[in-house]
């Protein structure tokens, strides 16, 4: 068996799931690359307004005033193409791209109990993704996308959905023209022969030679052909005929060429006009993220991070720089696959955002990391709502930047001042000793940068000093402490350290670096 | 024409009006942080109790504001909760602090009051966190004079909402709204740089300067017509 998701109007489709408010409206889609442009496809209003394919721009304009004109969009089209794949990728592996806008799905060893159910998800999944789309379910792949063309929303034809899960290909695809297919099966299932009864000639697509002769000899619908016995057609069509006929009769079941799930997670589009408000851009940041979320679940993968890049109109800024884009990079706290979740983190940041010029394009990629499922502790602390948090913190990351958020790592090296900003996890294991007795001296309030000072000595040790914050005679001192490392490159320290309490209080760090002193904090 | 009487109004209590039916969350379940510090500890009768804004003043130079912020955060990890650090000048030094101090803690680095004010009013909304310390210390007297008093008073108002300990460090009584107000009496000497932080965290002193009793009391009072 085998099912076919199909969408009409495809490149039209494609390009309007992009844009809000056009669902109803009449669109004509042109052909920019043409010299002289002409409908390629049109909606459903259009049409009702006596437009078609193949009429010039200013004939379909006379006709409709109100006409909505879109050009054709390669991006847009790859993108609701893999929007598609990944649909179907839901229902089985085996999923071919047989055209843009058509895949076709082997069911083989997929539980048929409740197939049409998932179909419908998938039918709904798809419109969720701002795709109008519907499914056929047959015996070949021909005859699944001939039955994918008839539905509303899913059609089963010639397949019993009741056998649970589904066998060897040859017991599906040897069931003979009206004896395995006939009579309606669980499921709501039509038999093959009524359907193709039902079916016109010409939405089967014989060639123009064949329908002409067909058309002679009274045949007008697909089941009437398929009633001829085959070597009679065989000896006055040819190899032409018997062909068509097999393909009808569900005969010839053509292998699928089955495609991998992509393996990068990046959506992409530029834009016919210039965007300066927020709202259009949410609007395709949405339908992205609805489709790499999709694509990351069937792979079972979480989003660690995100990289937006805006791509903005060439305009030359006063000091002669160009700038062709904005990048924003987010890191998730809580690394997870819910559109809603990365959407307001994005949103939140991006209201935050000033870019030099009009936006003329977006692309937006995802870095996924495998999901981590650990069982809690006891004694763990863990993030009672990690998507709130996400969003504080993107919120945070907006007032005084996305470098100066996190959780304080001391380096390593011992450099001074040495600290580095990482993501807080959503859970911390328990601290073996909290405030144990290993912890000893006082806690350091940091100039950043250090202060410059005067420092007066004697005897080499520090009398007075002065900085802008604080001075006077030292009463006591302890150091000096020399504080070195990476002294053989660029970067490296090389100091002198003393803490000193000046006779009207208070605790300072004054250091000597390079004949230079400086205060570097204050023991509060 | 015949004047109606004034109508009398008499101060009831909710409790009286709804009867004896309801569970009510009292101020006596407002979860209560020890420290391990008498002097604080006496000062605010067992502890700092959840929901309130309590004002920590330092108006001297090594009175020991940095040293109780470190033991407000180990309490805080002893208690399994996260906690923010908003930084008003950038003056934290995670080297001088214990690094099981620094696995829970979200550091928000500000340059500036308003950066500040702004980061401790998003945090105040998020639930995930148990402890919010609002470090002010060095952010300038005059500048901390000229924030509007409606900003404390938000921050008042979300810290009510929550069940985190809210503290904020100043150099000077600043803030109007803030229930508690201590202020640091002491000083450290360089004697102690070589002692266990413990007990130096044990030797700082306190003032009770303001304890809003009634503002962290029970329920609301209600004024009905007679």
């Amino acid at each position: 068996m085998y099912a076919v998701v199909d969408i009409p109007r495809f490149a039209l489709q494609a390009v309007s799931r992009m844009e809000e408010g056009l669902v109803g409206k009449p669109i004509v889609l042109v052909d920019a690359s043409l010299a002289k442009p002409s409908v390629i496809d049109c909606s459903v209003a259009a049409e009702r307004l006596g437009v078609f394919s193949g009429l010039s721009l200013p004939q379909a304009v006379a006709r409709c005033p109100e006409i909505i004109v879109r050009y054709r969009s390669e991006k847009a089209e790859a993108s609701a193409g893999r929007a598609l794949f990944d649909c179907a990728y839901s229902l089985s592996p085996q999923v071919e791209e047989t055209y843009l806008g058509v895949c076709s799905i082997g069911l083989d060893g997929v539980n048929r109990s409740g197939l049409d159910e998932r179909c419908e998800e998938i039918v709904f999944a798809l419109q969720g993704l701002g795709l109008k789309g519907r499914m056929g379910i047959s015996t070949t792949p021909d005859l699944a996308l001939l039955v994918a063309r008839e539905s509303k929303r899913v059609m089963v034809v010639g397949g019993d959905l009741s056998q649970g899960r589904g066998g060897c290909p040859q017991r599906s695809s040897k069931m003979e023209f009206g004896t395995a297919a006939c009579g309606q099966s669980h499921g709501g299932s039509r038999s093959l022969k009524a359907f193709l009864d039902s079916l016109s000639l010409v939405a089967a697509e014989p060639s123009e030679n064949l329908h002409s002769i067909l058309a002679q000899w009274g045949i007008h619908s697909a089941g009437a052909f398929v009633g001829l016995p085959r070597e009679e057609v065989g000896k006055r069509l040819g190899k032409e005929g018997l062909d068509f006929w097999d393909r009808l009769s569900g005969r010839d079941e053509r292998p699928l060429r089955v495609s991998a799930l992509p393996e990068y997670y990046r959506e992409s589009l530029d834009f016919e006009y210039e965007i300066n408000v927020l709202e259009p851009l949410f609007f395709i940041i949405r339908r992205f993220l609805d489709s790499l979320c999709l694509r990351l679940r069937r792979a079972a993968l979480v989003a660690e991070s995100l990289d937006l890049e805006l791509r903005l109109a060439d305009i030359q800024l006063d000091d002669g720089e160009r700038v062709e884009s904005a990048r924003l990079s987010l890191k998730i706290p809580d690394p997870n696959c819910d559109a809603d979740a990365l959407f307001s983190l994005l949103s939140i940041r991006l209201e935050n955002l000033d870019t030099d010029s009009a936006i003329v394009g977006i692309g937006l990629e995802i870095y996924p990391v495998e999901r981590s499922e650990n069982q809690l502790g006891l004694f763990e602390t863990s993030l009672k709502d990690p998507h709130r948090f996400s969003q504080t913190l993107a919120q945070l990351a907006g007032i005084v930047g996305p470098d100066n958020v996190g959780r304080p790592v001391v380096e390593a090296d011992g450099r001074p001042d040495g600290v580095k900003l990482e993501r807080l996890p959503s859970t911390v294991p328990p601290a073996n000793s909290v405030g144990g007795t290993d912890s000893r001296g006082m806690a350091l309030r940091r100039f950043r940068p250090p202060l410059d000072a005067d420092v007066r000595t004697r005897d080499r040790r520090p009398v007075w000093f002065r900085c802008s914050r604080a001075g006077g005679a030292i009463g006591a001192f302890k150091g000096p402490w020399a504080h070195s490392g990476h002294w053989w490159e660029a970067g490296g320290w090389n100091r002198l350290e003393w803490d000193v309490e000046l006779r009207t209080g208070g605790v300072f760090r004054l250091v000597k670096e390079r004949s230079q002193w400086m205060v570097e904090g204050m023991y509060d | 024409m015949a004047l109606t009487p004034a109508v009398k109004l008499e101060p009831v209590s909710l409790r009286e009006i709804v009867g004896e039916g309801v569970r009510w969350a009292s101020g006596t379940d407002r979860d209560t942080l020890g420290t391990g510090i008498d002097c604080f500890d006496r000062a605010l009768e067992g502890g700092l109790p959840t929901g309130v804004l309590c004002e920590l003043v330092a108006p001297s130079p090594s009175s020991g504001s940095q040293t109780m912020l470190l033991r407000l955060l180990e309490m805080a990890r002893r208690r399994r909760c996260f906690a923010a650090l908003v930084d008003g000048s950038d003056s934290f030094d995670p080297q001088t602090s214990p690094p099981e101090l620094l696995e829970h803690l979200l550091w928000v680095r500000c340059r500036s009051l308003n950066q500040a004010l702004q980061a401790a009013d998003t945090l105040l909304r998020d639930e995930n966190l148990g402890m919010i310390l609002i470090d002010l210390r060095e952010c300038g007297e005059w500048s901390l004079r000229r924030a509007r008093s409606s900003v404390w008073y938000r921050l008042q108002r979300l810290g009510g909402k929550r069940s985190a300990w809210v503290v904020i460090c100043t150099p000077r009584s600043i803030v109007p709204s803030s229930q508690i107000r201590l202020a640091l009496t002491g000083r450290l000497s360089l004697e102690q740089s070589d002692d266990p932080s413990r007990e130096i965290a044990e030797s700082l002193t306190f003032d009770a300067l303001r304890l809003r009793k009634q503002e962290m009391g029970d329920f609301p009072q209600m004024i009905q017509a007679g």
